[in-house]
């Protein structure tokens, strides 16, 4: 069993021939034949000649062209969502684009179609389908297995529109049935949809419609089930499970209506294949055609406790059978095709717009450069012709500038010989915090110009026992150095000799000496 | 790698230009197909071909044939900002008034000294003051200008009983007021007997007397 869910159907772009030994059944090989031996499709065809058509319109209509086109029949009606609007059938054969043209130009002067929505679903010469089996191991094995197929077969035929639809393979393998219409065809249909601003967005098989219609037969789900469709002279037989997978596809050039004898043959072949290929029984079979004529020669080839029902259908009721199926069924031959257009198409606004706004951004940054050059250029041309004044206006900033610089730098010589009253406040302000028993003989402070600081020295006597002195010296020093003055000590200083001894015992002078700067300037 | 490039650029035309639903246009409609699209990048090309070849060359010419002109015009909006106008004046007033902070010859300097002997009487003190030589100071330009030094001692007049104090006081008050100058040495001493001895430097700001003066 395949795993439809996880396969990615392959954008359009090729075409892959039947393999002559590989897993196509020998039935299909002689009845699909004649559309997979088509007349090889090379390049472009010649544009064909398009009637001038002139109709309205509206871009706002909902309204779906449904076009039919089975084997030379052409049935195409106008649906607005669930309700038919109209219908209309060629009554000459159709089977050329031109023919195919003439009578689409008839059919939208009938209907009057407004709208541009417009679906395809073909059945020709120019529509194959091809049963393929592909790798089991992975949907990306199998897609590029499917890609390698279609793309040696452009290169041998001519680049292929198609869409590969899972089925299920009679060995569990992948199995698909691809749906191949080569691109000058598509492109002749284009060359007649587009002038009638018609826009294609769906080109189906007749398997779609086919298998939507078994659907909704009283089946059971999953129940396999024989639907033998009458499509114009041939007639379209698929085995496949209500509401899942298909099994296989064939067409049968021969009409249910015409020659039910070889359709009832072929239909029980198609019985016994299943049976023997995918381990089917298939007991039910239905008949999609205008009458139950062929009922009894299927009943009677078919053999015993076959259900053989038959669903009267009128050609053109496919139009609104097809009309259903959802935009987004996968097995639409232009989904992918049209999925790049778009994507294109936006790209190439958005390549427009950018280019619009880049230039435009551009031209204005131009032209706000060219107003500013403009008057950077008459700027310029105004200081080229001030040159002589602004040199004489230098000059004379100059010689200003000169004097002011000097006349500063003179100012602040005179100003250096002043220096702060230091010597005074110093003296004073030892003399307030030496104790009692303390008499200086000598104080020195000098103005150190090397060392931009103020350099003291003071020598006295202090009375006391050791004890005394060294605490008075040291709290002399401590209320020095809470001085605003900013006095720092030279090191190791303090008592210096203890030159005379007093009266009393462990009473003397001792003579004290302090050095050291100021940092006050 | 030259067919992969005109491959290349033969599937960005077919991007393009590709007509939707005229797959197999010419190559006329196919151009005016791309028009739209063409048109802005080619405008944008000329104009980007006519800044580079015509406009730039033409404004490096010009702002090359300014150039001088501009940066002179830098050079004086420099010079202007580098002093306000009103600092002429200021600094002139300034000057003068430094000057006059300095001795401006001996006479001037006998008489600062006359001043601080007197200063020193009328605190109890003699004054005796030893003019030395003035120290010049080199300038790069401008007036010349020295450091015009003096030695001192002083000693208590007979009789001045608050020897200390009124020399405080007087250290004080010694530079006249209105001299740039000050004390630059101070040695006092006290001999066994209690009396005070100072000697003392000071120096002033001094013109050399032989320099006009602004």
């Amino acid at each position: 069993m395949s795993a439809p869910e996880k396969f990615v159907p392959p954008e359009p772009g090729g075409f892959v021939p039947p393999e002559p030994d590989g897993f196509v059944p020998d039935f299909l090989k002689e009845t699909a034949a004649p559309a997979a031996e088509a007349q090889p499709v090379g390049g472009p065809a010649a544009p064909q000649p398009v009637a001038s058509v002139r109709r309205k319109v509206s871009r706002t209509s909902s309204d779906q062209l449904g076009i039919v086109w089975l084997r030379g029949t052409l049935h195409i009606g106008v649906r607005r969502q669930r309700k038919s609007l109209g219908s209309w059938s060629a009554t000459e054969p159709v089977r050329t684009a031109e023919e195919f043209a003439a009578a689409l130009d008839k059919a939208l002067a009938e209907l009057k179609f407004e709208g541009t929505d417009t679906f395809l679903v073909y059945e020709g010469e120019q529509f194959t389908h091809q049963p393929e089996a592909a790798p089991t191991f992975s949907a990306g094995a199998a897609k590029a297995y499917l890609d390698g197929r279609i793309a040696r077969y452009t290169k041998e035929r001519g680049p292929v529109l198609w869409v590969a639809q899972p089925t299920i393979g009679p060995k569990e393998e992948k199995a698909f049935l691809l749906h191949l219409m080569p691109q000058a065809f598509y492109n002749e249909l284009r060359r007649v949809f587009l002038p009638r601003r018609l826009d294609l967005t769906r080109i189906l098989p007749m398997v779609v419609p086919l298998q939507r219609e078994m659907n909704g037969f009283p089946l059971a789900r999953g129940t396999p089930a024989l639907v033998a469709a009458e499509l114009a002279e041939a007639t379209i037989i698929i085995v496949a499970q209500s509401h899942g997978p298909l099994l296989f596809t064939r067409t049968i050039l021969a009409s249910l209506e015409e020659a039910p004898e070889r359709v009832a043959i072929e239909i029980n072949r198609s019985l016994l294949y299943a049976k023997q290929q995918f381990n089917v029984s298939v007991d039910r079979i239905w008949l999609v055609t205008r009458t139950g004529r062929a009922t009894e020669e299927v009943t009677a080839k078919c053999g015993a406790g076959k259900v053989v029902m038959v669903l009267p259908t009128q050609p053109d009721e496919w139009v609104a059978n097809a009309s259903r199926v959802a935009r987004s069924q996968p097995v639409n031959l232009i989904a992918g095709y049209l999925r790049r257009k778009r994507r294109a198409q936006f790209i190439r606004y958005g390549l427009i717009a950018i280019g619009w706004l880049t230039m435009a951004n551009f031209v204005q940054h131009l032209w706000q450069a060219d107003t500013d050059w403009r008057n950077e250029r008459q700027r310029l041309q105004a200081v080229q012709a001030r040159a002589p004044e602004l040199a004489a206006e230098r000059d004379r900033l100059l010689a200003r500038n000169g004097t002011i610089e000097r006349e500063r730098d003179l100012r602040q010589r005179i100003e250096e010989a002043a220096l702060p009253r230091v010597p005074a406040k110093l003296l004073a302000y030892l003399a307030g915090v030496l104790p009692a028993d303390a008499r200086l003989n000598e104080f020195n402070v000098r103005w150190s110009a090397e060392d931009a600081a103020w350099l003291f020295q003071c020598d006295g006597f202090i009375t006391g026992d050791d004890d005394s002195t060294t605490e008075a010296i040291a709290a002399l020093k401590r209320n020095l150095e809470r001085c605003p003055l900013r006095i720092r000590f030279n090191e190791a200083q303090g008592l210096a000799a203890r030159p005379q001894l007093g009266g009393f015992g462990g009473i003397a002078q001792q003579r004290f000496n302090l050095e050291g700067r100021l940092f006050e300037n | 790698m030259r067919t992969r490039l005109l491959e290349t650029l033969r599937r960005i035309w077919n991007f393009l230009t590709v007509i939707p639903g005229w797959p197999d246009a010419g190559r006329v409609a196919r151009t005016f197909y791309v028009l739209p699209l063409a048109v802005p990048f080619l405008v944008l090309l000329l104009l980007w071909g006519w800044v580079e070849a015509l406009r730039l060359p033409e404004m490096r010419a010009v702002r090359a044939a300014a150039q001088e002109a501009v940066s002179l015009e830098a050079e004086v909006g420099q010079l202007r900002d580098s002093w306000p106008e009103s600092a002429v004046g200021e600094s002139a007033a300034a000057t003068a008034c430094a000057i006059a902070q300095a001795l401006r010859g001996p006479e001037d300097l006998e008489t600062q000294l006359a001043a601080m002997r007197a200063g020193a009487a009328a605190h109890g003190w003699t004054a005796t003051f030893f003019p030395g030589e003035p120290e010049l100071r080199t300038t790069a330009g401008g007036l010349p200008t020295a450091f015009q030094p003096v030695r001192g001692r002083l000693a208590p007049v007979a009789g001045n009983e608050n020897g200390f104090a009124s020399l405080l006081t007087l250290l004080d008050g010694l530079i006249p007021a209105g001299k740039s100058g000050a004390l630059t040495r101070l040695a006092v001493r006290v001999d066994d007997q209690g009396r005070l001895a100072a000697e003392l430097g000071v120096r002033f700001a001094a013109l050399p007397h032989d320099e006009k003066t602004p």
